[in-house]
């Protein structure tokens, strides 16, 4: 029965994948939305793969990353650099599917060279190192010879568009989902609750966390492909810190519990500064408002059964 | 290593567990002093002994989360000294802890399915979930599946961990205090368990426990710690004869209403 209503659920998801795709795509072309709400589509859309990848570290493996845009970045450069030089050589409906594998795999492969070391050391060091990672990648964008510096890369193809766009975002919504609920996925999650355990349990700690580490950094990267293949210009003060910062701040704000929330939170905080534009100069300090008390409600349902656990603990 | 399931079951002539002059000290203090036992396939052993006598370190050292400064471990008749835990956990070791461990913001029919052996990488499928939800019934648990493990009760916890620690298939099972915190009817309950555990899934079954009721009802065999040394090793009846541990345990009982 459970399995039957799975493939229901799975049918039915698609369905309405697929339909909401058809209206927006008739919407666009009908050109009854204004520009400024379709430019809005792709802040949105990459946001959510963002939170979406940073969801699997953060909410299901419990380590902290304060890079995340770093490999953004590496991805963004990776797979712009590969498109400007075999525009010529390769048609665009294949040059755009390698630019997102070069630039998912540059990431992944950065991240595993940063994962070798980083989670032999016991404790909380992925935050620091994650940190510095970011940092590091920014300048060395601005000093590369081959990344444009400070003035940035342009002449990047726009090869991207809103139907890539959208079935990238509900991929990576499928696949989180699925990683959840997978074997590896209650690994990592088993890790996060208690790693003592899990490492008792059978589960090769480090090296889970190594894969979890590959796997968000890889998705990332996808999300900067889209970016560069969109706007065409790069420059490295987009992928700083701050914006390491928002994609977490959507996370955490999602509950670190479930995909579709980490989701809507990124969709919502994506837009909630357009939203909140009629407050002019006073914007951003009621969306820090706004936030700060949906966290502080989201917190105090949170604490509870934690606190209730623990005095059972000391009992 | 230990490839076969039917090598964790068939007596090959080795004890299930055994460890020869184990030994480890943090800091000057010697919690365990050249402890050695062997533990018979599907025997019920307990290991006993006042507070801080170092019982939990000798758990910790068979699963390896501490490093023996000396001594020997072997699992069915292979060294396993300095494996890494969850290596030991696939050859057949199982634990669980004395300050319950679980997974606690996974679900009760999570917990027991992340420790399943031959699920695949990918998903767990629907026979995996029969077979865990089987295990669950065995533990009263089936009703409770989809609740959060942190939020059972503290008894529930405890079953849920041997549940957990079974879902994996071990040939031996080490339980940390299994029947702490639980109340006298849950206590005789889990003392039946026990001995079904060891008939039903044909596991050794290594235990710590406090309440001596319960030990001497269920072991078949004791090891008695003092201060990090043996002071005494027998079955149930010898044990509570013998001097040594009559002291050890008295002495304690003195201090304690003192
Ligand atoms: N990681 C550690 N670092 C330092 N000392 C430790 C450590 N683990 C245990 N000890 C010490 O070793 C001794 C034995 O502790 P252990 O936990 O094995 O006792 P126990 O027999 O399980 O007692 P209880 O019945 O209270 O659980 C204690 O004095 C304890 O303080
Ligand atoms: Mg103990």
């Amino acid at each position: 029965m459970n399995h039957l209503w799975r493939k229901k659920k799975f049918f039915l998801g698609g369905l309405f994948t697929l339909l909401l795709f058809v209206l927006m795509h008739s919407l666009i072309q009908s050109g009854l939305v204004s520009r400024h709400i379709q430019s809005l589509s792709v802040p949105v859309g990459l946001n959510m793969i963002l939170a979406l990848s940073l969801f699997l570290l953060v909410g299901m493996l419990g380590e902290l990353s304060l890079g995340h845009a770093g490999f953004m970045s590496i991805g963004a450069y990776a797979g712009g650099l590969f498109s400007k030089a075999m525009v010529q050589v390769i048609p665009v409906w294949i040059r755009f599917p390698l630019a997102l594998c070069v630039g998912a795999l540059v990431a992944a492969l950065l991240a595993l060279l940063l994962s070798v070391p980083v989670f032999r050391l016991k404790g909380d060091y992925l935050a620091i190192v994650t940190l510095a990672f970011g940092e590091i990648v920014r300048s060395l964008v601005i000093n590369l010879p081959f990344t444009g510096g400070a003035a940035g890369l342009k002449g990047i193809p726009k090869d991207t568009s809103f139907s890539f766009l959208y079935w990238i975002v509900v991929f990576t919504i499928w696949l989180t989902m699925w990683i959840y609920s997978s074997k590896i996925g209650l690994e990592w999650r088993a890790i996060r609750d208690n790693a003592i355990a899990a490492e008792a349990c059978g589960i090769p700690v480090v090296s889970r966390k190594r894969t979890a580490f590959v796997v968000t950094a890889s998705l990332a990267g996808v999300a900067g492909v889209l970016y560069s293949h969109h706007y065409s210009i790069l420059t490295a003060e987009v992928f700083g810190f701050n914006r390491s910062i928002e994609v977490l701040v959507m996370v955490v704000l999602g509950g670190l519990e479930s995909a579709i929330a980490t989701a809507v939170s990124a969709f919502f905080l994506t837009i909630a500064p357009e939203m909140l534009r009629f407050l002019n100069q006073y914007r951003m300090l009621i969306y820090s408002l706004v936030l700060i008390i949906v966290m502080i409600g989201r917190n105090t349902q949170w604490e509870k059964p934690k606190w209730f656990q623990q005095r059972r603990e000391n009992a | 290593m230990i490839s076969s399931q039917a090598a964790r079951r068939e007596p090959s002539g080795h004890p299930a567990l055994e460890a020869q002059n184990l030994s480890v000290s943090f800091g000057g203090l010697n919690a365990l002093q050249g402890f050695s036992f062997q533990l018979g396939y599907q025997q019920i052993g307990g290991l006993i002994g006042p507070n801080g006598a170092g019982k939990t370190t000798c758990f910790n050292l068979l699963t390896n989360l501490y490093q023996p400064t000396e001594g020997n471990i072997k699992l069915f008749g292979h060294e396993i000294k300095g494996a890494p835990s969850y290596h030991l956990f696939r050859w057949g070791l199982g634990r669980t802890f004395q300050n319950i461990r679980l997974f606690h913001r996974m679900t009760v029919l999570e917990n027991v399915l992340v420790t399943q052996p031959n699920s695949s990488f990918f998903r767990t499928n629907h026979q995996h979930r029969k077979e865990a939800l089987d295990l669950l019934d065995f533990f009263h648990l089936a009703d409770q599946a989809e609740k959060k493990a942190g939020s059972l009760p503290y008894g529930a916890q405890r079953r849920l961990e041997i549940a957990r620690a079974l879902a994996g298939n071990p040939g031996v099972l080490l339980l940390d205090e299994p029947a702490a915190g639980m109340n006298p009817s849950e206590t005789s309950q889990l003392a039946e368990q026990i001995k079904e555990i060891r008939n039903r899934f044909q596991v050794s079954i290594l235990l710590i426990e406090h309440d001596m009721h319960l030990v001497m009802g269920v072991c078949d065999y004791l090891w008695v710690l003092n201060f990090g040394h043996q002071i005494a090793q027998g079955t149930p009846m010898e044990i509570q004869r013998n001097p040594a541990v009559i002291e050890a345990y008295l002495g304690r009982k003195e201090r304690s209403e003192c």
